[in-house]
């Protein structure tokens, strides 16, 4: 029942994601001099450093594709999960001054978060395929399947914002917490290395293991959906399984544990708000 | 119609959050101070509102306004009770809420009105108007950071009242703007009201309140303290003003310091009399979870329903009921006029009003109910059914009480309670009201009551914390070979009746003290006494007593009739026409 009016008032309400989606992004860059910009430059230098760190200095192997590439197809999908998670984590706390005031779904303050990181995100996926083409690399046939990889990781992204935000009023350690883990996620995922060499360095099981994290899916699907990665030499750790129906189970069982979970704090958050 | 309505809303807030984690138990241990970390900011709030109709909402800093407000607003949920309302609300409450220093004007504008449910198209239509309100002119550009308050109240009361709303909600905001921007936006709230607009104002303006407002409430301690026309409700604000402190002698008189505590139609029991517009048909008991009882347990949650029909239309009515015991002592009667309920219209047909008691005090025994549906001003009935229903409420209880209070020995663990062979037979001090007597072998010394506070008092107020400290002295000499005595102290009514006693194992000598705590005790006004007695269960007979020698009053913002005020919300479904 309370779903379906949640449901009623996003559709009423979508002006309002908007807004203060916009508001995030303007208080972000309005200012400095490079603007929307920092959008585009820093996904772009993380990789870059990665790139120098990696594969020039301790020679990391990429497989197939240049380095450059193999990280920039990882890194910018992770950093629109990781700035919608770390931003929606003090979304609700730092609203205080209209939490108690007005009425409205208070679930949309962290959805508007990944709604501003998700506008970040899509500029640098099209300047992710100039780089394709300025490398002289294919772009994959399956390219066409990019937005429901999109929609698999931003409902794992709504989810798991709806989860922290609302824990973080209460237990204000969320979210250094939520720093060391994702921290440890980006590690735990084929980023800065690549998959073929995690398998044959390590034990089978522990691959086997390793392989039913969400994020590694996802990271998977992001290279096979972009660049055709794992096309030519899939290794054999990597199934349908895996790769298509751990993400999409756990994005949607986040997503609603996520909601469940907010609209039980949601009561509380009057009490916690201003202590 | 009615569009805002309010049913025993409370709401609580924490002053210190790790509290929360201490289990009940532990908050009321902790002596009196801050008992527990949470406090009820507003509690027992019973309001409705129609259509058309402008509220004025006074009381003094830190009554509860803001927090009604913002309950009616829809930003605060209620921590209890019924929160309904049928309109659009648009609210103006905490100056600039919403806004964002760093943007323009411009797009505060959308920044606010999106969040009040605007969508876009909405808003760029009505901008033009929204800045020609505001007189901003071109510093709608400039970031919101360097206006002055006076411009962000102009800004914000410019996007509330461009907004859809059949309620508008302002709370202390006018007073920022200079006397040209309030004639404005009186005039403005003057258009409202002329085109059937409700709006709810609190302020300590109050000319503002005389000027607008067809109706007024008193705020006090978070609780409803009068309401009615502004000038009479405007007048006790400046009589509670003068005061510096509610409980300071003088306000003592606002305060209501009797209630009815008889029936006074004894004989009469078992009559109905009444016009018949309305008639009671009978009455049902639900226990918790909504099943048919018979029998009532103390300390229950339970709801009485009295089914009725309506005959002829009736206007301004409003519903009864009350408890007596046998012997025709007014326990509890509330009824929904004292509670600030508003029901005008019954049309013909079939319906039932409902009393959900939180919390039934009354001790084990057989009671009666009245029920009523009275008139607007309780001077006839429509139809009056004295005493006509039986009820027997059944529990573990000393016998011979009136009620089932909470109460609790300071610095005591359960292993003091008393088997019931050793309770204090009380017919001893039958006729002994009065007096008090001590023996060799023990005597009782000084008998205070202390407040909430922890200091000492002789004056009370329903529902705050109550204690009562007892000295006494039991001989040396007589407490050898394993012997112990029962301390019994009891609460009368000062006319005699019995209300609620409490016993606790002594088995130590010498000088001491006892206290008892009530925490919330909740007699309702009136003259109390108090009785302690030392029980020698051995000897059969008290060995030294004062029986209700020490009195004290309980007095109470809010009129009530009977002995014991029990938390309870009322509920009803009346008729509402159409095709018969």
């Amino acid at each position: 029942m309370s779903a379906w009016v949640d449901m009623k008032n996003f559709f009423k309400y979508r002006g309002l994601i908007y807004e203060l989606a916009v508001r995030d992004m303007k208080l972000r860059y309005r200012r400095p001099f490079f603007g929307f910009l920092w959008l585009l430059i820093l996904p772009f230098c993380t990789a870059f450093i990665y790139k120098v760190l990696f594969s020039d200095f301790m020679h990391v192997t990429s497989g197939e594709y240049p380095f450059f590439i193999h990280l920039i197809t990882a890194i910018l999908p992770w950093s629109y999960f990781s700035s919608s998670i770390q931003g929606s984590v003090k979304s609700v706390l730092d609203s205080r001054n209209i939490i108690n005031q007005i009425s409205f779904p208070k679930y949309l303050l962290p959805v508007s978060t990944v709604f501003a990181s998700l506008i970040n995100f899509l500029p640098g996926i099209l300047v992710l395929l100039g780089f394709l083409i300025a490398f002289h690399i294919k772009i994959s046939m399956l390219i066409f399947l990019l937005p429901v990889v999109i929609l698999i990781q931003t409902c794992m992204a709504v989810g798991l914002s709806l989860l922290v935000a609302s824990l973080q009023v209460i237990y204000r350690d969320v979210e250094y917490v939520l720093q060391i883990v994702m921290m440890a996620l980006l590690f735990l995922t084929p980023a800065v290395y690549t998959l073929e060499e995690l398998i044959n360095k390590t034990t089978a099981s522990f691959a086997a293991g390793y392989m039913l994290n969400p994020l590694v899916g996802i990271t998977n699907l992001y290279r096979i959906v972009i660049i055709g990665g794992y096309t030519h030499s899939m290794p054999k750790e990597i199934n349908f399984m895996n790769t298509l129906i751990v993400p999409s189970v756990f994005s949607a069982a986040i997503l609603i544990i996520g909601y469940i979970v907010f609209n039980k704090y949601e009561r509380k958050f009057s009490d916690y708000i201003n202590v | 119609m009615q569009i805002v309505k309010l049913n025993n809303v409370g709401r609580k807030f924490h002053k210190f959050i790790n509290i929360d984690d201490l289990s009940e138990d532990r908050r009321i241990k902790g002596s009196g101070i801050s008992r527990d970390g949470a406090f009820w900011a507003l509690r027992n709030i019973y309001m409705s509102i129609d259509n058309g109709e402008i509220i004025g909402i006074i009381g003094r800093n830190g009554s509860g306004k803001t927090t009604l407000l913002n309950i009616i607003a829809g930003g605060l949920p209620a921590s209890e009770g019924e929160v309904v309302v049928n309109a659009r609300i648009s609210a103006l409450l905490t100056l600039g809420a919403g806004f964002q220093e760093e943007f323009t004007g411009r797009e505060n504008i959308y920044l606010n009105a999106s969040l009040l449910g605007i969508n876009r198209q909405e808003i760029e239509h009505r901008f033009g108007d929204i800045v020609g309100f505001s007189e901003l002119g071109d510093f709608i550009n400039a970031p919101l950071g360097s206006y002055s308050s006076g411009m962000k109240m102009r800004l914000g009361f410019s996007v509330a009242i461009h907004n859809d709303f059949d309620i508008l909600i302002s709370d202390e905001i006018l007073g920022v703007g200079d006397a040209y921007f309030q004639k404005k936006c009186f005039e403005r709230m003057m258009d409202f009201k002329r085109q059937g607009k409700s709006m709810i104002i609190a302020t300590q303006d109050m000319a503002t309140i005389k000027r607008f407002c067809d109706r007024a409430f008193l705020l006090e301690d978070g609780k409803i303290f009068s309401t009615g026309s502004p000038e009479e409700i405007i007048e006790q604000y400046q009589m509670l003003l003068n005061k510096k402190k509610v409980l300071s002698e003088g306000s003592r008189s606002l305060m209501v310091t009797q209630t009815k505590r008889w029936a006074t139609d004894m004989q009469e029991w078992g009559k109905r009399e009444g016009t018949k517009e309305a008639f009671i048909k009978d009455f049902v008991v639900f226990d918790r979870w909504g099943r048919k009882i018979d029998k009532i347990q103390s300390r229950s949650k339970i709801t009485v329903r009295v089914n009725f029909s309506v005959n002829e239309e009736v206007d301004n009515f409003h519903f009864g009921l009350a408890i007596f015991r046998e012997d025709g002592v007014y326990c509890y009667g509330p009824n929904t006029q004292i509670d600030g309920l508003a029901l005008e219209h019954m049309y013909k047909g079939d319906g039932y009003f409902e009393l959900k008691y939180n919390d039934f005090l009354i001790a084990p025994g057989v009671y009666y109910l009245s029920a009523a549906i009275w008139d607007k001003d309780e001077t006839f009935a429509y139809d009056y059914h004295k005493g006509r229903h039986k009820i027997e409420v059944v529990g573990n209880s000393v016998s011979g009480q009136l009620l089932n209070l909470q109460s609790k020995w300071d610095n005591s663990s359960f292993l003091t309670n008393p088997d019931k062979k050793d309770y204090p037979a009380l017919e001893n001090l039958n006729d002994k009201w009065e007096t008090q007597s001590s023996t060799e072998m023990a005597a009782i010394g000084s008998i205070v009551c202390l407040n909430n506070y922890d200091s000492q008092d002789n004056i009370f107020v329903t529902g705050r914390d109550f204690k009562i400290k007892a000295n006494f002295n039991i001989v040396k000499s007589s407490c050898e070979d394993n012997k112990f005595f029962t301390l019994w102290i009891g609460l009368y009514r000062s006319d005699g009746i019995y209300c609620h006693g409490c016993m606790k194992k002594i088995t130590s000598c010498g000088e001491q003290s006892e206290a008892l705590s009530y925490p919330r005790l909740r007699l309702l006004p009136g003259g109390y006494r108090v009785s302690v007695g030392i029980w020698d269960s051995k000897a059969n007979r008290f060995i030294a007593y004062s029986h209700g020698i020490n009195s004290f009053n309980m007095i109470s913002e809010s009129r009530d009739y009977g002995t014991v005020f029990m938390e309870h919300s009322w509920n009803w479904i009346i008729p509402k026409g159409g095709k018969p």
